[in-house]
């Protein structure tokens, strides 16, 4: 019984050990460099449908969320934050505000780290996965500010947080936060 | 010549109006001469007062000693440059404004009877540019700098999480979180006034100190984390159990008591986890169902940014709550739903009439509830037994977002 305690305790001491030492950095470091090769985007090693059921991933209308009708995308105004892509968005649209869905403006500096969500496109009746990120090294844009939380989790699982300044990388390492484009990077599927 | 004629008219009558001008001058000083005489040591007589107002006596203000209803309001302006912390009071059921204290870009701001604790990070050329983190300590009465403390740029910039830099229970250490290139915990020693070093700790979060120099944090596997650390920042680390599931999604927002070691966190869907931590350890109350089974079934669920509040004295949680769509677990609320901390008993329900995204109570025996909506800027108070409103004030910044009250 003794020895078996003993190898249950070590057992645990590595799970523990293992869970807390490789979660976070694998999966940016991961997430850094899949970005870095397009090619291998939709590859990403997340389970992107474990949390949204396709149930809650269906509807489709045009209105932004509230508290009462919670997420419900469109597809036809990417510069409304119910535009599907930008489900897990709190911050301004770069858009809005000289950039684009997969630009940043002028004179900001683009982030290499990103956190994903998965957001349903309603006028494909797919769900994709997008990595956001942020536009670095300015004030923080004034138009379109969103604060979608679709699929948000909290920040001790960073990689599908919102919250925090995804500016880690950016150029002279400008940790400021400007505004947020949403590109797509593959299929959640 | 009749040019020259008519300038020398013109110069003729020059003389004569500047004379008669000097002589008017001289006349006016000679009879003003007593008026000056009568009293010289300070203002004119005639200007000793305004109607039936005296003279103002100018000075630079000052707050009210820290009592219970002491408070701070975290403003960060939606992620802007530069921050403000108002400096708060809620005495004689009213709102006091005292004072402001200006911050960098998503501040830490902590309350001591002492002082008022800021950790800060600016950039020196606006957005961009050379990097300063710092930690400042304010005077809770003057709001002036007492310390200014530079520490590495190890911040972990979000929006504002009011537990990712602590006070150690004794005041005398700040304890500030790093994410980036890798996790720890910065160790400031306030009385040194001096950075200490970073604690490497593994993928943990939060800050919740304990006595005798421990401190805890919540890790991705569910478990705790406790750290205990002497001056020089040596550090030895175990985990408690896991005590919650993967899917139980805790807010970025609980509530802590440094005096006190009680944590009470709820998740999206309104379960409470609570625990009490020492520097012998962890110990797990049994979670708390906020919600019935027919309110569930109603939609009703927490929801804000600092959702939750708790008295100490009274054992009451306070749960910024609504009916409610999945995943809008950060949007605003309408109520407060009370409830017992041992027995998860409902007390009352407090109808807010406004939409709240923050929440915090005073720990005094007749507690104020103190709510911000950060969209319409406004700070509000309630009796937190009877549910009046009590007072509101607005132009309040950008973004209201974090309440900071007196733990002790």
């Amino acid at each position: 019984m003794k020895e078996n305690k003993r190898f249950d305790s070590t057992i645990e001491k590595l799970a523990r050990t293992t869970a807390n030492y490789t979660g976070r950095r694998s999966f940016i470091g991961k997430v850094g460099m899949l970005l870095a090769g397009s090619a291998l985007l939709p590859l990403l090693p997340v389970d992107r449908r474990a949390r949204l059921g396709l149930g809650e991933a269906q509807a489709a209308s045009v209105n932004s969320m509230t508290r009462e009708r919670g997420w419900v995308p469109q597809d036809k105004d990417p510069q409304s934050c119910d535009y599907w892509r930008h489900c897990s968005i709190d911050g301004q649209i770069c858009d809005c505000n000289g950039g684009s869905l997969t630009s940043c403006p002028p004179g900001s500096s683009l982030s290499p780290s990103s956190w994903v969500a998965s957001c349903f496109n309603p006028g494909d009746g797919q769900t994709y996965l997008i990595a956001y990120r942020d536009c670095c090294g300015k004030q923080t844009a004034t138009r379109c500010g969103c604060f979608n939380t679709h699929g948000e989790l909290p920040v001790y699982r960073p990689e599908f947080n919102n919250d925090i300044v995804w500016c880690f990388g950016a150029e002279n390492d400008d940790m400021t936060y400007h505004c947020t484009i949403s590109p797509v990077v593959g299929k959640a599927s | 010549m009749i040019t020259l004629n008519n300038q020398s008219t013109n110069a003729k009558r020059g003389l004569t109006a500047s004379l008669a001008g000097k002589l008017a001058i001289a006349a006016l000083l000679v009879a003003a001469q007593p008026a000056f005489a009568e009293d010289q040591k300070a203002v004119p007589k005639q200007l000793a007062g305004v109607g039936s107002l005296k003279i103002d006596n100018l000075s630079v203000a000052k707050a009210p000693p820290v009592d219970a209803k002491r408070f701070y309001v975290i403003d960060p302006g939606h992620f802007n440059m530069t921050s403000q912390t108002y400096v708060m009071g809620a005495n004689d059921n009213k709102l006091q404004l005292y004072g402001l204290i200006d911050g960098g870009k998503l501040p830490h701001v902590m309350s001591s009877a002492k002082f008022v604790g800021m950790a800060n990070t600016t950039y020196d050329r606006i957005a961009h540019g050379k990097r300063d983190d710092y930690v400042r300590l304010h005077d809770p009465q003057t709001l002036e700098a007492v310390a200014d403390i530079d520490i590495p740029e190890i911040r972990f910039l979000t929006g504002l999480m009011e537990r990712t830099t602590s006070l150690s229970v004794d005041d005398k250490h700040m304890l500030i979180q790093q994410f980036s290139p890798t996790s720890g915990v910065g160790l400031v020693d306030l009385e040194a006034k001096k950075y200490v070093k970073t604690i490497p700790v593994p993928d943990c979060y939060h800050i919740f100190p304990a006595a005798k120099q421990n401190f805890f944090m919540h890790c991705r596997d569910g478990s705790l984390l406790q750290v205990s650390y002497d001056n020089q920042g040596n550090a030895k680390q175990k985990n408690t159990k896991v005590f919650h599931a993967e899917n139980e999604y805790l807010h970025n927002n609980p509530y802590y008591s440094n005096s006190s070691g009680r944590l009470v966190w709820p998740t999206y869907e309104g379960k409470i986890f609570q625990a009490k931590l020492t520097d012998s350890g962890a110990e797990f109350l049994k979670p708390i169902e906020i919600f019935s089974d027919k309110e569930k079934k109603d939609k009703w669920g927490p929801g804000g940014w600092q959702p939750i509040a708790y008295h100490k004295e009274r054992n009451e949680i306070y749960l910024l709550a609504d009916q409610r769509a999945k995943w809008t677990h950060k949007l605003p609320s309408r109520f407060v739903v009370v409830a017992d901390g041992t027995t998860g008993k409902r007390l009352r329900r407090i109808d807010l009439k406004h939409a709240i995204d923050s929440i915090a109570v005073t720990q005094d025996k007749n507690p104020t509830l103190i709510a911000a909506s950060i969209e319409h800027k406004i700070i509000y108070t309630f009796d937190a037994l009877g549910g009046k409103q009590l007072a509101s004030m607005d132009e309040m910044g950008k973004a209201p977002q974090i309440i900071v009250t007196m733990d002790k």
